[in-house]
């Protein structure tokens, strides 16, 4: 495939001053993006209006799009074979049993949790209310792990909220939109919480690097870690609740690091918690 | 009046295209495999080479900054990365007078690398600390450069159908 003669952008030794115009807003823009990127990464500016205007319209836009295409599930339902809804069937069935469990898991500790208050002479929590929401968008990059769920203002989602499975904690609420909200996920390189480790209960903080392994800080050498030692918040600086499970701690002969229980790559649908920790 | 209409929209075409990559990667590609970021620079570099004066710099720069904003990443980022691109694209342009495609496609590949360091780079600079380089980098390349003739065809196709040559 051959192309003609393309016509050159930039030109500094010509006297055309259109091309010289180009190359004077050429030279503005990268100082434009320079000045917006230290503006941004500095906070001087906040950017969580702009974002919540735009983001807002873009995914009303979306929905608007996406509501008015023709229903092609029906058809490709029709096409679904025997096999494959056993197969859906056994795997719904599956889901449906571990969400139970945890569910019954998670009664049981209530109580017990209670009952250990009561005796402290502690205050039991006021309810904790969730909501079930959907990944709307996978925003994920290799610098930046956040998703956007389709829930926000019009959800009482609050700017800090938890965000859970059935599996453990998946990231909190960074940004809150009318419709939409971000959710800043557990391995992010901004993400830092304090958790426990184990039933020695050790102190750390989680920190993302961006990858599926996140890494242990600010933690002393001596200490020794067993290989597959739960990971769960610990509570400390009242941001998440205590106990929410994270992941699982991988000792290797070269590294120490947590697995979280949830693909974080893979999410599709979560629980906010909303009025957690700030109820007690 | 119908005319001119025709050649607003036909003039808008490049920016349309670079913007449907942009939600293309974010809405539907996404669930299958992630092209990232760079997805958009195929099509700009495509418009660069047959159309530059379609698709103006403050086009780019305030798509690059929509991508941010739907990313999450530091406002202005992917502008410089595009930007810097496009200065070296304009140095390698002036090599060739007519570049076959496999020339071209070594030139994308080359622009490509170095538009994913810049990224790498940039994120490192702002996080002040080296961001690890995951195998992920490297899949995200090589399925780029796989797409890239594609893309580069159904634009071409496009380009010859709209006579957009022959917009001034």
């Amino acid at each position: 495939m051959q192309i003609t003669r393309m016509n050159s952008i930039f030109s500094i030794k010509t006297k055309n001053n259109k091309t010289l115009i180009s190359n004077y807003s050429f030279v503005l823009l990268v100082l434009f993006s320079i000045f917006l990127l230290t503006l941004d990464t500095k906070n001087i500016i906040s950017a969580t209006p702009i974002r919540s205007k735009i983001i807002t319209n873009i995914f009303s836009l979306k929905d608007l799009f996406v509501f008015n295409l023709p229903n092609f599930t029906n058809f490709k339902l029709s096409f679904l074979s025997k096999k494959e809804l056993l197969l859906e069937n056994k795997f719904l069935k599956k889901e449906l049993d571990e969400t139970n469990f945890f569910k019954l898991k998670s009664e049981r500790l209530e109580i017990q949790n209670n009952l250990l208050k009561k005796e402290l002479s502690l205050l039991p929590p006021t309810f904790n209310e969730h909501v079930f929401v959907k990944v709307t968008a996978d925003t994920q990059t290799r610098y930046s792990k956040t998703i956007i769920i389709n829930a926000g203002k019009n959800m009482n989602i609050s700017k800090g909220d938890a965000a859970l499975t059935s599996k453990g904690l998946v990231g909190s609420v960074i940004e809150v939109y009318d419709k939409y909200s971000r959710v800043l996920l557990i391995n992010d390189i901004n993400s830092k919480i304090p958790v426990r480790i184990g039933k020695d209960n050790i102190k750390a903080i989680i920190s993302g690097n961006n990858t599926n392994e996140i890494d242990l800080l600010y933690m002393k050498d001596s200490l020794n870690l067993i290989n597959n030692d739960l990971v769960y918040t610990s509570g400390d600086g009242g941001y998440f609740n205590s106990e929410i499970p994270i992941g699982r701690l991988v000792k290797t002969t070269k590294k120490t690091y947590i697995l979280p229980f949830n693909n974080l790559e893979e999410i599709q649908y979560i629980n906010i918690f909303i009025n957690q920790f700030r109820n007690f | 009046m119908f005319r001119d209409i025709k050649t607003f929209f036909l003039a808008s075409f490049p920016t349309l295209t670079i913007i449907f990559f942009t939600f293309f990667n974010l809405f539907i590609s996404n669930n299958f495999v992630d092209f990232g970021q760079l997805f958009i620079f195929q099509a700009i570099f495509f418009w660069l080479l047959y159309t530059p004066k379609l698709i103006p710099f403050y086009l780019i720069t305030l798509i690059a900054i929509l991508q941010d904003i739907i990313y999450l990443l530091p406002l202005g980022s992917s502008a410089l990365v595009f930007l810097f691109l496009i200065f070296i694209f304009e140095k390698i342009n002036k090599l060739f007078l007519e570049p076959s495609f496999i020339e071209l496609f070594i030139s994308f590949t080359f622009l490509f690398i170095i538009g994913t360091f810049s990224y790498w780079s940039l994120g490192s600079i702002i996080n002040l600390q080296l961001l690890p380089i995951q195998i992920n980098i490297f899949y995200e390349v090589l399925i780029n450069l796989f797409v890239f003739p594609i893309n580069f065809f159904i634009l071409h196709f496009f380009f010859n159908k709209l006579n957009l040559n022959k917009i001034k």
